[in-house]
């Protein structure tokens, strides 16, 4: 592909906020001059809007099934392993069912918030009622500087997933599974270079 | 503890280690799966497929990749086995000529998007739903940037084809 085409192409990871500098310099110089990229990056715009507002239908009831499939797994795994589960296993804690319900296209609404400032942009809040979860919800405020795509490796280390959207004033909340000790895990978010501040949510 | 810890902790055979990414990840690939039009059943057991690999082969993880796309790019491999099984229904791979598309402005864009070839479904998932760059992309898929790039166009031209009003 050459010359508009080339750069027709380029669009949708425009609209997703993932094209490097010199992509991003030479499309923004060709979108200045060229009309039907323009009316692409609006149509492609509104395709990425749409795409969010609906989560797949079978996808909480996959979700459900998380721990009994993971048992599934630990049975398929070598002799030597599968013993060593299978003692864990007996001794497995029930799990927070609410926890593992937590909705995670959050984090795909904050990236088509992200897709209309297409340069690496600071998190801003944005409007919505608290969802109501069980268990343990840390509530965290990240750095203005944080990426999309920093938060994501955040919540997987931290082992949390986002629950419904930010506060207007840009608390974010994140339920967690088998806490033991919430406080000593505050902390260690608090030590986490995206974070600006996290708390324990009091019920 | 990061993603790349993790997996060397599963080289280790460390369990708990695989525990974490698998609850980690499960979200995401139940996500991508779906989209790419598994049943539930299919992703559910494709999921468990994709993590005995990474449990086998989480030594062989070098970091030339990042462990996203690595475990991305399995989920593609053996999603598009699984997809090989719907043969009759399912066009796997080619270019969706869009002149042969018929309009028909009561689809949505995810019934659009069920109906383009797979290879050019995957593309459109990883860039709409997860937010992959092209680079990236062409990691998970293993194939040359250009390819991800023209996949994108045609599916979008496909698209645009069957969502006309
Ligand atoms: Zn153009």
């Amino acid at each position: 592909m050459k010359g508009h085409d080339a750069f027709t192409a380029l669009i949708p990871w425009y609209v997703n906020g993932t094209l490097d500098e010199r992509d991003m310099a030479q499309l923004a110089d060709h979108l200045a001059s060229c009309h039907a990229c323009a009316r692409e990056v609006e149509a492609t715009l509104a395709d990425a809007r749409a795409w969010h507002g609906r989560p797949h239908l079978e996808h909480e009831a996959t979700l459900q099934g998380r721990d009994a499939n993971f048992a599934r797994l630990v049975r398929r795994l070598s002799p030597s392993q599968h013993h060593k589960h299978k003692v864990r296993w007996a001794a497995a804690r029930p799990r927070n069912l609410a926890a593992v319900l937590v909705i995670t296209l959050t984090v795909g609404s904050v990236w088509v918030w992200r897709a209309s400032a297409p340069v690496d942009t600071p998190f801003e809040a944005m409007t919505a009622a608290p969802t109501p979860v069980r268990g343990t919800v840390m509530q965290v405020i990240f750095q203005p500087t944080t990426t999309e795509r920093e938060v994501r490796e955040l919540l997987l280390d931290a082992g949390g997933e986002l629950v419904g959207s930010p506060s207007p004033s840009g608390v974010y909340r994140i339920a967690l599974d088998d806490v033991s000790d919430p406080s000593a895990y505050a902390a260690r978010l608090q030590r986490h270079p995206a974070v600006r501040w996290a708390e324990v949510e009091r019920r | 503890m990061t993603e790349r810890e993790l997996l060397v902790r599963i080289a280790e055979e460390d369990d708990d280690a695989l525990e974490q990414l698998y609850r980690a990840y499960y979200p995401r690939l139940a996500r991508f799966l779906l989209r790419l039009n598994l049943s539930r059943e299919e992703a559910e057991e494709v999921i468990n497929d994709i993590f005995l690999v990474v449990w086998q082969k989480s030594g062989a993880f070098r970091g030339d990749s990042t462990p996203s796309t690595w475990i991305m790019g399995i989920a593609h491999n053996k999603a598009l086995k699984c997809l090989k099984r719907h043969k009759f229904v399912e066009p796997l791979g080619g270019i969706a000529d869009p002149s042969t598309v018929v309009p028909d402005p009561t689809l949505d864009i995810f019934t659009a998007v069920r109906r383009l070839p797979a290879k050019h479904r995957a593309v459109v998932v990883l860039t709409f739903e997860f937010g992959y760059s092209y680079r990236e992309i062409a990691e998970i898929l293993g194939c040359p940037e250009n390819t991800v790039k023209t996949r994108m166009f045609n599916a979008r031209k496909s698209l645009k084809a069957m969502l006309e009003t």
